[in-house]
């Protein structure tokens, strides 16, 4: 009786000091779930939708929203990222709309940053093509004011210049960069 | 040897010693949590075999409460116990067997996570609090995803990850269990794939609130002799999935939560939320659900003190979302512990060994007196 309950508590023990439901490699299959892989690829998505009485075109991720914006928005949109929404506006103005560097000090000055002169301006932005030409990314970011960040693209055509500007914190920014950059890039007529 | 061994497995003293060594834990633990948190600390003292203090080990919470478990199962063994006179004895230490097999039990097998559900929408899945995965996910076939799943504790720098169903290697290079991602200015990249190849991945000192870190992994891909083969990186929460096309299979890798799929579904009909007149604090939350079990729906109300419990698992109404269209979604908090009754009953065991070592004691406590 004895042998017989030594053997069956060393069992038990071994069991415990042995096993945890933890295990470490696993394989099992799931019904099909969306990834948001249309995010990736090349092809337009909605680009009937996406058409603006502009004639622009954008390729849209998918878990983009079209929010209402001000009324000098020619779109607008809720783009989601881990912890929140940013905001998304895409605004025309003709000309230069007062000049590069004054834009960019006034979106500097929205998330407290300081003005930079003109001989910096070309060092705090890089450039990416979009099927319209190229256009200059800032990414404002105040360590100090981490809940309101900005990342702007000045799309220049001649005749206008557009501006597409995100507003989220700062880890939101980080995060949708990429995906601001692409869609950036997507912009046509 | 092997008597000597017997004889300090079963001496009380061991037992006196590892209650006193607990009480030295628990003072620690409690303290400590102040610096590292909650969750950190329960892990260093408590669900730990070892911990080390500077460079000196020392033993953790489970390695004491093994011991005390061999302890009494040893004393259990000693000729002079199995007396009629100390039955009570027994039953008590059979209790306090009962009680250490029930914590372990709890330490072994026990889960508790979150099951986020949309109104009119239905889930299946358990998101553990705290344990990290790493997924790769083939979504190639048009009627399933194959999932991959590596467990954290391979996450160990040079490890290599391997598994049949994947066409190429994995070789772990860091983890991190809280980071965050900056923009990769002035750096050079050579060698580094998707996010990486714009982004450095930066370690952050580990939250006390452990639902705030952000764990992050980084991984070469080899064996695809390609131009996919390079240096990957993956950050929890990312909103943009990291992908790998090899041959004709696409794969999603994914840093999660770790995924419990139940053999059950929850259905959210409907979220409601009372507030207390004229505030925004909440008085009490309900959720509606249909419990779906073979295709068969049954409804069932969760509230704030009525969880639902159901194939050993127990739901709890622990928060809610509410986006600003409206939209209401509830977050159940899932707990599944195989160890919750082991107290209840071995405290009823150890109380009737009491009884009867009282009772059996007092034939002698009387004869005591009267001499």
């Amino acid at each position: 009786m004895i042998v017989l309950i030594k053997y069956n508590v060393l069992f038990l023990i071994i069991i415990f000091i042995s096993c945890d439901n933890n295990k470490h490699i696993q394989s099992y299959r799931t019904p099909k779930k969306d990834f948001g892989l249309s995010l990736q690829r090349s092809e337009p998505l909605n680009k009937e939708n996406s058409k603006i009485t502009t004639n622009l075109t954008w390729d849209l991720p998918k878990n983009w929203v079209p929010s209402s914006g001000h009324s000098m928005r020619l779109a607008s949109f809720d783009v989601p990222f881990s912890n929140g929404v940013g905001d998304l506006s895409i605004v025309s103005l003709s000309g230069s709309s007062g000049g590069l560097l004054a834009n960019v000090n006034r979106w500097r000055g929205q998330v407290d940053l300081n003005p930079i002169s003109e001989s910096d301006i070309l060092t705090v932005s890089t450039v990416g093509e979009s099927k319209m030409g190229a256009f200059r990314i800032f990414r404002m970011i105040n360590d100090s004011n981490t809940q309101n960040a900005i990342i702007a693209a000045v799309l220049p055509t001649g005749e206008k210049t557009f501006f597409i500007k995100l507003t989220a914190s700062k880890d939101g920014i980080i995060e949708l960069q990429t995906v601001f950059e692409k869609f950036c890039s997507s912009i046509g007529n | 040897m092997k008597k000597q061994l017997i004889k300090l497995l079963s001496s009380p003293k061991l037992f006196v010693y590892s209650l006193v060594w607990l009480m030295i834990l628990v003072t620690v633990g409690t303290v400590s949590q102040k610096d590292i948190g909650l969750y950190a600390s329960q892990q260093k003292y408590f669900s730990s075999y070892f911990f080390t203090f500077g460079f000196v080990p020392f033993p953790g919470g489970r390695i004491v409460l093994a011991l005390m478990l061999i302890n009494l199962i040893s004393m259990m063994f000693k000729q002079n116990l199995w007396k009629m006179k100390k039955l009570g004895v027994i039953v008590v230490h059979l209790g306090g067997i009962m009680l250490l097999v029930g914590a372990g039990l709890t330490a072994m097998f026990s889960s508790e996570g979150s099951m986020v559900i949309e109104e009119g929408s239905k889930s299946n899945t358990v998101d553990d609090y705290h344990i990290t995965e790493l997924a790769i996910i083939n979504v190639s076939n048009p009627n399933y995803d194959q999932y991959t799943i590596f467990g954290k504790p391979l996450f160990s720098s040079g490890n290599n990850l391997m598994h049949e169903n994947l066409e190429f290697d994995i070789t772990i290079l860091d983890y991190m269990d809280n980071a965050t991602l900056e923009t990769a200015e002035g750096t050079s990249k050579v060698g580094f794939k998707g996010m990486l190849s714009n982004f450095n991945l930066v370690e952050l000192d580990r939250d006390k609130d452990d639902m705030k870190n952000k764990p992050a992994i980084i991984f070469q891909v080899s064996g695809t002799f390609s131009d996919t083969d390079g240096i990957y990186g993956l950050i929890f929460g990312q909103s943009v999935p990291a992908t790998l096309t090899i041959n004709s299979n696409q794969y999603v890798m994914a840093l999660q939560k770790k995924k419990t799929y139940l053999p059950f579904a929850i259905e959210l009909e409907d979220f409601k939320k009372v507030m207390h007149p004229g505030t925004e604090v909440a008085k009490s939350y309900s959720s509606k659900i249909n419990l779906i079990e073979n295709n068969i729906p049954r409804p069932v109300l969760i509230e704030m003190n009525k969880p639902l419990r159901h194939q050993g698992y127990t739901f709890y109404q622990a928060s809610f979302i509410e986006s600003p269209n409206g939209e209401e979604t509830t977050v159940l908090a899932a707990v599944n512990n195989y160890g919750r009754l082991f107290p209840y009953i071995s405290s009823i065991v150890m109380s009737i060994g009491l009884l009867l070592h009282m009772l059996v004691s007092m034939p002698n406590l009387f004869k005591k007196k009267k001499s």
